[in-house]
């Protein structure tokens, strides 16, 4: 707030468009980079977000589990153990999460089970924003027919339905972990392309930004420490806010029965397994279900909090 | 208004083209046909059968061919079910997912915007909180983990409602469905509309409507409404897209003769044009939708008619 | 002798923060009477827009106000809004800044006009609009029935103010309070504006109030000038005797600060040096003393009171001897 006490900063200019990247931009648009102090005011900000502090202390947990118990915890994700098919979850015993159908330690399976979904998720998001930043980045810097051109095509891929194209190109190609990765990013790229396009044209123009060149700043020096701040901010909570999208998206194509390869599973596919076995052995549905909406719910609360961080308004 | 229809309406038929060219040209790039995963059958009647429907000619004048078809509303024979056309096929399974569809959209549009609405007016109280981490609970929980559980508690324990299959669109079979595929656009349309209710609280017009004295009943309905609505509108087209992938997933579970089956199980199958068929129909769903949404936006927003 | 239509006694306005609490309005007391303009100046952070919104009850949800404020008599303070609701637009108006966002870009002129009417007066939607039109026409806009019609975009910058200001009149109000209605605005249609306010305020005795921060705006049209500073009220006085006789450094100052076109052109521009405070952690004591060019001790341990120099003309400042622009380094 301003020290005037002024309040209703007149904000307009609602990015209509899907999505939590959409919003990012929205609320970044009429911010001014002060470089520093941006980024210490809102890392406070984000510091008092209860909320998003214990998601990312959970988040933080259950990823360091999902990497380091698979080393040694002495059971393997696909080893059976025929003599204790489907035991209930027990703290003695072994296996604190039970087993399965086919006697293998539900415990483990999940940790894996957290690492390929994690994987999957940064891993395919990495592949959007690659698309996605490079396609904005260069309609909007370059302007004119070149940023028509790439903004149209844009517009008309916008609107094909690509999860049926997901879909038949797994069921076609097979279930390589790679393919599902570039099928899921090159899915999910066109929401940041347009975001990334609107705020470098956007920044181009900026009263800053001229100012800078005026007093004589090189165009490299403008680049890093007026356009990659402000485009950073939003990457960032794009990233954070995709992510989930893209471990629910895996989930569901596991749950198709077109996720990895069994006997390696995502979280997605324990819990497509284990519906099928929901009546009987209904730990085999919740156990996964609980560990993939946690880390959903966490990334969701994080990017939250990043975006009510970084945005000036008083929430 | 008009001049800006036109331009939607014409930009949806490049949109459209495309999307038949890829499935087809991806379908067919694929290794294996329709008939290989049937009974091993003598060369020479596959060769008949194959020349039957066409796939010994060039690639280039099958699509020319399917093209001609499509434009007359034609999709051509179901290369696995034997018999039946993609378009007889479609018309029977369709109405199933329009109907869990169409109903999933109202109950989260009635629901999500109430919700949304209180907890933008009692922003950072417990109507505000409660309801929005409930709401990204919603988010959280894909809907094939919703959907037993609701089997689960409501079909199996409490027998209330039936644990699937249609019945003819009995209205006891069609609830559980629906409300699975509902709940997390629920989720997302109250999250959406209460941060849009938020900003738009936060405008300067809504101080000065206030200081003209209207009663908040007003200024929320009259002032307040159309503007938080637009973003609303811009996610009707992604929302179509998540009733369409929830709808593969909730036929599967509950056993409904829907189209999502013949989606998946046509692409097992090599079922070229059934796939075709279903894949084209789901463009064409979004591409309406994504229309009606530009054009619902253009009523709504002036400032965007008359550019 | 004319009658007091507002009483400001007293306001105090604070918000509460996440970086502590900040005090907008300190202590001002101020009053307005019927039929003329009264002035109100300072820079940002002065407080003297959110003085006017706590007024009218417009304060942020993290806002509160103390102190009493009466409309002829009757305290409006602390009134819930649906008592408020039935004076503001009615008996009280009030215009913002920046008249293309303080207009509703959704609705069209026309309606956001006859609502008043038909919430107020209960108006028919016919009689409604003939009001309107007449309202249109009175801040010199043509072809005021088609433009009731159209979207605020549709209108210029200068126009909207003008809509604004006929929406604001409509309900008759006692008095109008015109939050820099200009600072959005070009010079050529600042004047239009201003000589448009002058117009109304003869033609219906409304009383005006004028916030802004340009001085130039305040010789042209204000009755009665109140100068603010930090929250507080530092002078006020008759428009002319402030001009001509002003006693508050401040006030010597702001008025030093504008460039005069009379002046030598290689002589440096007079600024008043120092930044305005900081509203969250106000200094005791005067808060102009930190930048005061005539500060004694006492300004830093206390406020001085408000006391009349001559007739209403009235002022907050310990310093005694003469101002005579000591030279600032700047």
């Amino acid at each position: 707030m301003s020290a005037d006490g002024r309040n209703g900063p007149g904000r307009l200019n609602w990015y209509p468009g899907r999505g939590a990247a959409e919003k990012a931009a929205a609320v970044l648009e009429h911010q001014d980079v002060e470089g520093r102090s941006l980024w210490r005011d809102a890392w406070n900000r984000l510091r008092h977000n209860r909320a998003a502090l214990a998601s990312g202390i959970l988040l933080a947990a259950i990823a360091l589990a999902a990497i380091v118990v698979p080393f040694f915890w002495p059971y393997g994700y696909a080893e059976p153990h025929w003599h204790l098919l489907d035991q209930a979850p027990t703290l003695t015993g072994g296996h604190l999460f039970g087993t399965d159908a086919l006697g293998r330690d539900l415990f483990v399976r999940v940790m894996w089970g957290c690492r390929i979904s994690l994987m999957v998720g940064v891993v395919a998001t990495l592949v959007t924003l690659a698309i996605g930043v490079t396609w904005g980045a260069v309609a909007g810097f370059m302007g004119g027919w070149v940023d028509a051109l790439m903004m149209r095509t844009v517009d008309i891929l916008y609107s094909i339905p690509f999860i049926p194209f997901v879909i038949i190109l797994m069921v076609l190609f097979g279930r390589d972990l790679f393919l599902i990765f570039v099928a899921i990013g090159a899915v999910s790229w066109l929401g940041i392309a347009r975001i990334v396009r609107g705020q470098t044209l956007s920044l181009r123009k900026k009263e800053f930004v001229e100012a800078a060149r005026a007093s004589g700043v090189s165009n490299g020096a403008i680049i890093r420490r007026h356009v990659v701040p402000n485009l950073l901010g939003i990457v960032i909570i794009y990233v954070t806010l995709t992510i989930p999208t893209v471990i629910l998206f895996e989930a569901f194509l596991s749950f198709l029965g077109l996720g990895v390869q069994a006997p390696m599973t995502s979280l997605g596919g324990l819990v497509s397994s284990g519906a099928a076995d929901m009546q009987s052995y209904p730990y085999l549905l919740y156990i996964p279900a609980v560990f993939l909406a946690a880390i959903v719910y966490c990334f969701n609360f994080i990017g939250d909090g990043l975006r009510d961080a970084l945005d000036p308004k008083d929430r | 208004m008009l001049k800006y229809s036109l331009k939607r309406f014409a930009g949806a038929i490049p949109t459209l083209l495309i999307i038949v060219t890829l499935s087809f040209f991806m379908l067919r790039a694929a290794p294996g046909g329709p008939f290989d995963m049937q009974r091993a059958m003598p060369p020479q009647i596959k060769k008949n059968i194959e020349k039957m429907y066409h796939l010994n000619e060039p690639l280039w004048e099958q699509y020319g061919r399917y093209l001609g078809n499509i434009v007359q509303g034609d999709f051509g024979p179901s290369y696995v079910y034997r018999g039946t056309t993609v378009n007889s096929l479609i018309a029977e399974g369709f109405p199933v997912d329009l109907i869990i569809g169409g109903f999933a959209l109202l109950i989260a549009l009635g629901l999500g915007i109430p919700i949304g609405i209180v907890a933008a007016m009692r922003q950072n109280t417990g109507w505000d909180y409660g309801p929005m981490a409930l709401a990204m609970l919603g988010i959280s929980v894909p809907n094939f983990v919703v959907a037993p559980i609701l089997i689960l508690v409501l079909a199996v324990e409490l027998q209330w409602l039936p644990a699937g299959g249609w019945a003819h669109g009995s209205p006891l079979h069609v609830i559980l469905p629906t409300v699975s595929l509902a709940a997390p656009l629920v989720a997302y349309i109250a999250r959406l509309m209460r941060g849009s209710m938020v900003e738009v609280l936060n405008s300067p017009y809504i101080r000065t409507a206030r200081a003209k004295g209207l009663p908040t009943r007003t200024v929320i309905l009259r002032h307040a409404l159309k503007p938080a609505l637009l973003p609303l509108v811009s996610y009707l087209g992604p929302a179509a897209v998540g009733i369409i992938t929830g709808s593969i997933v909730i036929e599967e579970i509950f056993a409904l003769p829907g189209i999502g089956r013949f989606f998946v199980n046509g692409a097992l199958n090599r079922d070229y044009t059934l796939v075709m068929g279903v894949t084209i129909l789901y463009g064409m769903l979004i591409i309406g939708v994504n229309l009606a949404a530009d054009l619902l936006y253009g009523v709504l927003d002036p400032r965007v008619r008359y550019q | 002798m004319t009658e007091r239509v507002l009483d400001i006694d007293d306001l105090h306005v604070r918000f509460r923060t996440a970086d502590g609490v900040v005090n907008a309005v300190n202590g001002v007391s101020l009053g307005v009477d019927a039929g003329e303009v009264l002035g109100v100046v300072g820079e940002s952070g002065s407080g003297k827009s959110q003085l006017w919104l706590a007024v009218m009850g417009l304060l942020a949800r993290n806002g509160s106000a103390g102190g009493s404020v009466k409309l002829r008599g009757e305290e409006i303070l602390g009134l819930p809004n649906s008592k408020l609701n039935r004076l503001r637009g009615a008996r009280m108006g009030m215009i913002f800044q920046d008249p293309m966002t303080a207009l509703n870009p959704y609705l069209t002129v026309g309606r956001q006009m006859t609502e008043v009417l038909t919430w107020h007066r209960r108006m028919k939607r016919r009689d409604a609009v003939r009001r309107s039109v007449e309202a249109l026409e009175a801040v010199h806009i043509t072809a005021a029935e088609s433009r009731l019609g159209m979207y605020p975009h549709e209108f210029s910058g200068g126009m909207r103010q003008r809509v604004m200001i006929a929406m604001a009149l409509l309900g008759d109000p006692e008095v109008l309070i015109a939050d820099e209605p200009t600072t959005a605005l070009d010079v050529t249609v600042q004047a239009q504006i201003l000589a448009l306010l002058n117009e109304l305020r003869e033609r219906f005795g409304t009383a005006v109030v004028l916030v802004t921060h340009d001085l130039g705006v305040i010789a042209q049209v204000a009755d009665r000038v109140a100068v603010l500073y930090g929250g507080r009220l530092m002078e006020q006085a008759e428009s002319g005797e402030l001009f001509r006789h002003y006693r508050h450094p401040y006030t010597e100052g702001l008025l030093h600060s504008v460039p005069r076109l009379d002046e030598e052109r290689t002589a440096r521009l007079a600024t008043i040096p120092g930044n305005p405070p900081d509203l969250a952690h106000l200094p005791t004591g005067c808060p102009f003393a930190a930048r005061c060019a005539y500060v004694h001790d006492a300004c830093r341990r206390a406020m001085p009171p408000l006391e009349t120099v001559r007739g209403d003309h009235v002022r907050a400042c310990y310093h005694t001897g003469p101002l005579g622009r000591r030279e600032q380094v700047a």
